[in-house]
């Protein structure tokens, strides 16, 4: 397994900080996502936009209280892609795994 | 934050990330602890004044329950104030517990023609019910044990309808025992129960 067979979208550490965080929850706030990833609020607008656009995230916009509230949920496309990324890392831990044993025997 | 990422970074930023969704049980070691005693409490009352011929010794429910109700909403109320996102478990447990409530409250509406040891039955069943999905769905063995017990006291008291009302009052103070305060005791004393 190399780079380049895994989904450049979600390699890259923002979008996979998104999607994972998205993945154990049924819908998350933007300002959740702003405070678990730390980063900044122009640079994850991007990235959820990026997101946005290849169907991998859902984004509500709407009012709480008077204030703008955005809210953001996974797409089944998205979980599928975040599914098959971790297949694909986890496929290449058992590769890497199953190497080291043969060096050693 | 953009450090190049290799497949050992990408496997630690995902548990990392999906750590900090986890849905910690404990959090919720309050209802367990004041519906528990709060039960207990009403269902302890009402066998004192029983044994002082007491016609009124309904009286606790009806006072306990509704502020119980209450100190319930405004507690959750405030305590997901501050919550900005929602899990699968969430949501699950929210529809497991509003079921229950809502078939708690058809069966005391029932319990006029039912009378009251068979609603006690009942109400034994769904505390075993509330607490066994809760602790299969978040792998609490005391919640699920506490459940079927709860769910063996029903059965029991279903033979005992006829009987004198206080060996139910007294099955239904058992059953709150198994399936809130010990495992309510348990959960607190683990201190994290993440899943």
């Amino acid at each position: 397994m190399r780079f380049k067979d895994l989904d450049p979208i979600l390699h890259q550490q923002l979008r996979l900080q998104i999607i994972s965080l998205l993945a154990g929850t049924e819908k998350a706030e933007f300002n959740f996502l702003l405070e678990e990833t730390g980063a900044s609020k122009g640079n994850l607008s991007i990235q959820i936009k990026k997101l946005q656009e290849v169907e991998y995230i859902e984004v509500v916009k709407g009012y709480r209280n008077n204030y703008p509230l955005t809210e953001c949920s996974l797409t089944p496309k998205g979980r599928m892609a975040f599914e098959i990324y971790v297949d694909s890392i986890e496929n290449y831990f058992r590769a890497v795994n199953k190497d080291s044993g043969k060096k050693k025997s | 934050m953009n450090d190049p990422m290799n497949e050992e970074r990408s496997f630690e930023v995902i548990r990392e990330m999906i750590q900090r969704t986890r849905y910690n049980l404990v959090d919720d070691v309050f209802y367990y602890l004041f519906w528990g005693w709060l039960v207990l409490g009403a269902g302890m009352i009402q066998l004192a004044l029983i044994l002082m011929d007491n016609p009124y010794n309904y009286l606790p429910w009806i006072i306990l329950m509704p502020i119980g109700g209450l100190v319930t909403f405004f507690y959750s109320r405030k305590k997901d104030q501050g919550k900005r996102h929602t899990t699968l478990v969430d949501k699950a447990m929210m529809y497991v517990w509003t079921g229950f409530l809502v078939v708690l409250l058809l069966t005391l509406v029932l319990s006029v023609h039912a009378g009251w040891s068979l609603t006690y039955v009942y109400v034994m069943g769904l505390y075993g019910l509330g607490t066994f999905i809760t602790g299969g769905m978040l792998n609490f063995k005391p919640l699920v044990i506490g459940g079927i017990l709860s769910w063996v006291m029903a059965g029991i008291g279903f033979f005992l309808v006829s009987s004198d009302f206080i060996y139910m009052l007294i099955l239904l103070l058992i059953s709150i025992t198994v399936s809130y305060l010990i495992p309510g005791y348990l959960l607190k004393k683990q201190g994290k129960h993440e899943v």
